[in-house]
């Protein structure tokens, strides 16, 4: 599969201050999530594919193209930012009727276009005559999802697009998301809601500290780490014998009995999970429950980044 | 949720071009900036203007046609005296064209940059917040220059909003008032002898609208909130003028920090109105007395001759013009 996005070498500095630094990647049609602490340079990325910054060194691609005054590759964009970036005087049908326009839309279709819009980032008809001034975040979130995606654009852009929503509306938004995939567009969404990205995104692309750590599919990534093993908590009748037991059979690289629970740390999750009955039925070990603690991206993300 | 959902489609109509999409910020923002009553009825002074223009003009044209019903209603009801003034009138312009008509038109537009100017001031800072302000205020300057659009043409796209505002008070009533005055001269060789003032008058209406237009740009960009834009507007101006103040007793080219001053300069040295009153003093004699009781001088040769040039307001204007543009195009950016 051909990448949609590409960088080779991709530094961007304000100033004296980093916002990335010699980061290569490639991202591929799909859903991506951009994961990373704050600073960590996914905003400067974002600004960098939406052609808002320029490289201070290294190239930068979308479809190919450098985004940079690139009129017709940006035309190919949606972008939904972070902060509330509406124009708090204007009803949203005129405003995206502006935007529209600005994306070569006649302005005679601008409003079914934008109504469409709206429509489908699930903004109730009721409050169209509102000013966005007087909306809540959730409802801007989806006036911006809206100018987003009402131009048709092949790639969408959306830095941290669940805040501010509540769980039913992070869910609706996730459905829109997947549709849109559905329908052949990539998206690439940054967030700090991980467990959210893990249900929503197939591939990942983790930043930190303005550099790239790791891309691509979860199982992907977690094979570049080594050492990787992911937490257990057994409830049980006797812990440290079941720990012995496990420990013999090198399964773990380390336990801790706290309160009459056993927590552990499996050397190769997927070997484990796929037969622990076996493994833990010579112990004469009674089961009672089985936890794993960490999901699996948050995990990965802390893995990574600490 | 929402009741009617109709299906997503995706837009598949035939897209406008570039330069639409370019226009489309003008007309938007235009829409915007005219949205006010207030600043419409002042829009309306500035057109008031033109028609006013036109008005004088045209009777102008019909004083000097012999056989005109507004002559003839002279004629009626002034008696003798009013028809040996008319007389001399026509005469004088019969044989003095050039000083007659042209200067005509000459001292009116040279006259228009005082209302001209006062307008110009007021009408930006009734709008001056809802340009580059506004979309910073809002922040949805980072959609707009995420549009399929460069910064340049964001840039263009605000810069036409001001000039179109801008030209309504000092082109529009130039051109509408010449076109008028001259359609309904008595004589097509008024468009001829008018033509050099005209073309007077549209190069400073020309260069006014385009240095206010980038100064609007700038003072609109410095600020973050959308109220202190009108008060950097209006403050600048005031402290613009302290300072060119400052030149008499100071640096001389304090002076040209005022961009109105600069454009006051320009003006006297496109219209040399001081050698039109020269020509028209060894042409029509009695031009010297009338002037010289308007101004309580003895002679015309006492009247200082314009020390207007147009080297150094032109330089101070355009570089006052590419540093506002510079700013704009600092600030537009992301960072």
């Amino acid at each position: 599969m051909s990448a949609i996005i590409g960088a080779k070498e991709l530094s961007c500095f304000y100033g004296i201050v980093l916002g990335l630094y010699n980061v290569t990647f490639e991202i591929e049609p799909g859903i991506t999530g951009l994961v990373g602490p704050n600073g960590a340079g996914k905003s400067t990325l974002i600004k960098l594919i939406t052609g808002q910054l320029s490289p201070s060194s290294g190239a930068l691609t979308v479809f190919g193209q450098s985004p940079l005054n690139n009129p017709d590759l940006l035309a190919r964009i949606g972008y939904c930012p972070e902060r509330e970036q509406v124009s708090k005087e204007l009803k949203p049908l005129d405003w995206l009727r502006g935007l529209a326009s600005l994306s070569g839309i006649p302005w005679r279709n601008t409003k079914s276009v934008a109504q469409r819009a709206l429509s489908r980032a699930q903004l109730d008809p009721k409050h169209w005559e509102k000013r966005l001034g007087t909306y809540s975040k959730g409802m801007k979130q989806r006036v911006k999802l809206a100018q987003a995606i009402m131009h048709d654009p092949d790639l969408i852009v959306l830095d941290e697009p669940m805040n501010g929503l509540d769980p039913n509306g992070r869910s609706e938004f996730c459905d829109i998301l997947k549709e849109l995939h559905n329908q052949g567009k990539s998206i690439l969404v940054s967030s700090h809601i991980l467990h959210e990205l893990e249900f929503l995104c197939s591939r990942f692309l983790i930043l930190n500290w303005g550099r790239a750590l790791a891309s691509g599919s979860q199982s992907e990534i977690r094979n570049t780490v080594t050492e990787w093993s992911d937490e257990l908590t057994i409830r049980c009748s006797d812990p440290k014998n079941l720990a012995d037991h496990l420990e013999g059979q090198g399964l773990i690289r380390g336990y801790l009995v706290e309160n009459g629970t056993l927590k552990l740390w499996v050397l190769n999750p997927e070997t484990f999970f796929d037969n622990w009955p076996s493994f833990v039925s010579g112990s004469n070990v009674e089961i009672f429950e089985i936890k794993n603690s960490n999901q699996a991206l948050t995990s990965l993300f802390d893995k990574m980044t600490k | 949720m929402s009741e009617s959902k109709p299906q997503y489609r995706r837009w598949k109509g035939k897209s406008v071009g570039l330069w639409k999409r370019r226009f489309a910020i003008s007309r938007y923002g235009l829409r915007l900036c005219l949205s006010g009553k207030i600043i419409k009825a002042f829009l309306f002074i500035g057109i008031g203007q033109a028609l006013f223009l036109s008005l004088i003009y045209v009777v102008f044209g019909q004083l000097l046609t012999p056989e005109s019903s507004l002559v003839n209603w002279i004629e009626k009801t002034g008696g003798e005296r009013a028809v040996t003034i008319i007389n001399g009138v026509t005469s004088w312009a019969l044989l003095y064209p050039e000083i007659c008509v042209d200067g005509f038109y000459r001292v009116s537009y040279f006259l228009m940059r005082f209302p001209a100017s006062l307008l110009s001031i007021v009408i930006v800072a009734l709008f001056i917040h809802k340009l580059i302000a506004h979309d910073l205020a809002s922040q949805a300057i980072v959609i707009y220059n995420s549009k399929a659009l460069t910064r340049w043409d964001y840039l263009a796209g605000k810069f036409t909003i001001v000039a179109t505002i801008l030209s309504l008070v000092w082109i529009f009533p130039i051109l509408s008032s010449w076109l008028i005055g001259n359609l309904l001269a008595p004589d097509w060789a008024f468009f001829a002898h008018t033509f050099p003032s005209l073309i007077r008058g549209l190069v400073v209406g020309i260069v006014a609208t385009l240095s206010l237009s980038s100064i609007a740009l700038a003072v609109s960009s410095l600020a973050k909130k959308t109220g202190t834009a009108i008060a950097f507007w209006i403050l600048g101006w005031i402290s613009l003028n302290l300072i060119s103040d400052l030149s008499r007793i100071s640096y001389s080219w304090f002076e040209y920090v005022n961009p109105l001053k600069s454009i006051n300069e320009l003006s006297e040295g496109v219209f040399k109105m001081d050698s039109l009153i020269t020509e028209a003093q060894n042409s029509l004699p009695f031009i010297d007395r009338v002037v010289a009781k308007a101004t309580s001088l003895q002679s015309l040769d006492q009247i200082p001759a314009s020390d207007g040039t147009l080297l150094a307001p032109l330089i101070a204007l355009t570089a006052m013009s590419a540093l506002s543009l510079f700013i704009v195009h600092r600030r537009i950016a992301v960072s």
